[in-house]
């Protein structure tokens, strides 16, 4: 049979279309699907406990591990999160404030977490702030960087008595509590806004630097895999030793003694400032982050790191982690809570797993 | 001349008489002779008359084309080609297609997955992005969306070269449906040159990586498919350009009056070719049916936005032509009449197009084939009606439009100038006037070959424009639209659409 044109065209369509659908095959039926497992086990003998765990994946990828003691075991079960586009942004945009709270959802669901993530407007987040019970087992997270008019003006501050009462906060954008952001207006330096007292009252630090980058990862900045921000705020860096002497964390990049994260105590609450500008295209990596700091338990200051170890997992192969915890940590234990969590740390990849034990006394 | 051949049609083979095409030029018979081989031994002689006479006609323009593709393609990179890299890492570590917010539609999401899976071959996923500090410092000191971390250039490369597979295959394309219309091959040749060596195509899959050319030669092989009487093939070719890039919905309407009408001719009747039509339809879209919550996923992911936004999250609103009336769901509706209503008001623009010009097509005597004009001038008229109505408007959509007016140009210096500046607009945008100009040539910087953060501004500062959108760009393309669209129904409606060319059987 002559090859004709028109048989060639029928066979660039067909081959076309096949391709396609071997490829979506391939995307949900294993073994063309990548697929893992991960598991763990814990064994407690007298002052230490043996964490042993593997990880198995079809696939090629990068894996890091943490243990640490999250002594402090409530958990976050709501994530509130600010949205209200008539609200101006600072060292943030809309987009990006826009995005944060999809990827929050989409990194909860592909972790099998019972999170729930709740966007409230300025109006509604006045009534949150205003019931001290919802405090407890919540955490809100703020990426406009500024606080709305409705719960923060130089007079009035809703936000500091839900935190004292055991609220956590994430904050990402300008200086946090300098502005009180006024609905369908910009923001101005005008007398409504608390300013630097506003921030040093959130804060309780009085030393900001302001450098250009943070580039040193520190252990808890690539726990939290938030290692990759580098970015600074403008004369807002946390100074590392001030923020230790406040009983706080620093959970962020370091440079020249400074951070750009750090968790501060705030009566039984506590805030995570990140002095950093939010930008386009890593409202996804801040996701991750935020919803590591949950499954972490970073978003408590007794927590503690013990450890943190990278593995590459080839294609149909497994990695095991082994570790001799020895217990003891804090003074201020009573009982104990070991957890291990592992996550995929390849740009994009959404993995992350958690498992602990808990025990009382201490063996 | 008059012969008879075997024409296939599914299966279903009969003999027919095709039409009367016009008589091939002399330099076609000419070149069965070794004499214009440009090789240089007598094996060579040999090896090079064995070639397809389209390849030894069109090897400059290939050669060129090609070499000028591969040049770029690996030391260029967009915006564009990090969100489908990010897309093909998020299939490969065994994440749903749309585990990250995106309105990319299914089959592209699928074609990503198989880039992905081939580049894995080469580097594994881990290695696909590195930070770039040089990078985040150009981020930071600039305003646009420059990534700052760098991609595998084995990605990127892979990426484009199968973009430039398409536009091979849609110059080869147009080379056939040329020659097939004049009956010379100088024709086909000068087509083929137009469309593969047009700087804005060549930008658009070596340098953008912009997916456009791959649903735009699905729908033009849909159309010569269906005017060949293959039906089935068609079918399966338009529905997969839908499912690749949405736009060619417009067109189907349009392609089933085609259908209709060539297939009324053939020995088994209309109904058995639009039921086979129907079933080329139907596998592609039973496909992306039956995978898992995948349109549920892809809606929701897609619909998600600021009422009014622009940037990543606005959901279709902003790329208007994937647009969905009424779902925004958002209280302020009325303000967001253009993003809101934007497909509804395409529907209306292309269908209404389409329609007349189906009814036109049915009431008169004769039938369409590949050597007519009629099809190529009703593909351009409601395509332009898309065009038209956009609330905003990307460089790459120009190249729906391109093929098409590139067949248009055969004899007609009107249309050459028209689809010189139909592409010469976006082209500029790329290379000289665009904002986000740092986007293009991070590896270039990631070469340390030149700063084209420097270049970029001086080139602004010297023209002086410091910043520049593409929409306003269009403003000098939207008339050339305009201009197209009365030039093509003014050839459509004065009665040539049977005459033009070698023209369709009259019945």
């Amino acid at each position: 049979m002559k090859v004709t044109f028109t048989t060639i065209l029928q066979w660039m369509v067909l081959v076309v279309v096949v391709v396609l659908i071997f490829s979506e095959t391939a995307v949900y039926v294993p073994p063309l699907k990548a697929t893992r497992s991960f598991t763990v086990s814990f064994q407690a003998r007298p002052g230490e406990v043996l964490v042993q765990s593997n990880l198995w994946s079809s696939y090629t990828g990068t894996y890091r591990q943490s243990v640490d003691w999250a002594n402090d075991t409530s958990t976050v079960r709501t994530i509130y999160y600010f949205y209200d586009p008539d609200y101006p942004t600072s060292f943030s945009n809309l987009n990006s404030w826009y995005g944060v709270p999809q990827y929050l959802n989409i990194v909860s669901s592909n972790r099998d977490l019972s999170l729930s993530i709740v966007v409230l407007d300025a109006t509604e987040l006045a009534s949150l702030l205003t019931n001290p019970a919802t405090a407890v087992g919540s955490l809100l997270v703020f990426a406009s960087g500024a606080f709305p008019s409705t719960v923060y003006t130089a007079s009035n501050n809703l936000v500091l008595p839900w935190l004292q009462a055991g609220g956590r906060l994430v904050w990402i954008g300008d200086a946090i509590g300098y502005y009180s952001a006024q609905a369908g207006q910009p923001l101005s330096g005008g007398d409504n806004n608390p300013g630097l007292n506003g921030t040093e009252s959130f804060l309780g630090l009085h030393d900001f630097g302001s450098l250009p980058a943070y580039t040193v990862p520190s252990m808890l900045s690539s726990a939290l895999n938030l290692d990759w921000l580098s970015y600074s705020l403008p004369s807002f860096g946390l100074n590392s030793s001030e923020v230790s002497a406040h009983n706080g964390l620093v959970e962020g990049n370091l440079m020249n003694g400074f951070t750009n994260a750090a968790l501060l105590p705030v009566g039984s609450g506590a805030i995570l400032d990140i002095a950093s500008p939010l930008v386009v295209g890593s409202e996804e990596r801040f996701a991750i982050s935020v919803v590591n700091l949950i499954q972490l338990g970073l978003l408590y200051p007794t927590t503690r790191l013990v450890s943190e170890a990278n593995r590459t997992v080839d294609s149909d192969s497994s990695v095991a982690w082994n570790e001799n915890v020895v217990l003891g940590g804090p003074s201020t234990i009573s009982s104990w809570n070991l957890c291990v969590f592992t996550e995929q740390v390849d740009m994009t990849a959404l993995y992350g797993d958690s498992s602990c034990l808990s025990g009382f006394p201490p063996p | 001349m008059t012969s008879v051949t075997v024409i296939q049609n599914g299966g279903d083979e009969r003999r027919m008489v095709p039409e009367p095409g016009p008589p091939i030029d002399s330099e076609h018979v000419k070149l069965k002779s070794p004499a214009g081989s440009p090789l240089g031994t007598a094996k060579l002689h040999a090896i090079w008359a064995k070639l397809p006479l389209v390849l030894r006609r069109v090897w400059p323009a290939l050669l060129v084309g090609v070499a000028i593709r591969l040049i770029l393609a690996p030391i260029s990179l967009n915006t564009d080609l990090m969100v489908f890299a990010q897309s093909s890492a998020s299939m490969l570590y065994g994440q749903g297609p749309y585990s990250h917010p995106e309105v990319y539609p299914p089959f592209w999401v699928f074609y990503l997955n198989a880039v992905g899976r081939a580049t894995a071959l080469i580097v594994p996923g881990p290695l696909w992005f590195s930070t770039n500090t040089q990078l985040q410092s150009l981020y930071l000191a600039s305003s646009t969306l420059t990534p700052e971390y760098a991609l595998t250039t084995v990605y990127v490369v892979i990426e484009k070269s199968s973009l430039m597979l398409f536009d091979l295959g849609t110059a080869f394309l147009l080379y056939h449906i040329a020659v097939r219309q004049s009956g010379q091959t100088a024709a086909g040749v000068g087509v083929f040159a137009l469309w593969f060596l047009n700087p804005y195509v060549i930008i658009l899959s070596s340098v953008h990586g912009s997916y456009d050319v791959v649903p735009t030669f699905c729908a033009l092989a849909a159309f010569v498919l269906a005017l060949e009487r293959l039906p089935l093939v068609s079918g399966l070719a338009i529905a997969s350009a839908v499912l690749l890039g949405v736009f060619p919905i417009f067109l189907v309407p349009l392609l089933v009056v085609v259908v209709w009408k060539t297939l009324r001719i053939s020995a088994s009747g209309p109904w058995k070719s639009l039921l086979q039509f129907v079933g080329g339809l139907a596998v592609p879209t039973v496909a992306v049916l039956a995978a898992p919550d995948l349109i549920s996923s892809y809606f929701s992911s897609a619909l998600v936005g600021p009422s009014r936004g622009t940037g990543l999250y606005q959901g279709f609103g902003f790329w208007g032509v994937f647009s969905i009336p009424g779902l925004k769901g958002t209280d302020r509706w009325l303000s967001d009449l253009p993003g809101t209503w934007t497909l509804a008001a395409f529907a209306v623009v292309a269908f209404a197009i389409a329609l007349v010009v189906a009814f036109h097509f049915l009431r008169t005597a004769h039938s369409e084939s590949v050597t007519g004009r009629f099809w190529i001038l009703a593909v351009t008229a409601t395509t332009m009606g898309v065009f038209v109505i956009p609330e905003t408007f990307q460089p790459q959509y120009v190249v729906w439009v391109l093929p098409f007016v590139a067949l248009l140009t055969v004899g007609n210096r009107w249309f050459k100038i028209i689809y010189v500046l139909l592409s010469a607009v976006p082209a500029l945008f790329y290379f000289v006037l665009a904002g986000p100009f740092l986007n293009f040539l991070p590896l270039w910087y990631n070469y340390h070959l030149v700063s084209f953060g420097e270049i970029d501004a001086s080139v602004r500062f010297w023209v002086g424009i410091q910043d520049i959108t593409f929409p306003a760009m269009f403003i000098p393309a939207f008339v050339t639209t305009v201009i197209l669209a009365v030039l093509t129904f003014k050839e459509l409606f004065k009665g040539r659409v049977s005459s033009a060319g070698a023209g369709g059987p009259r019945r």
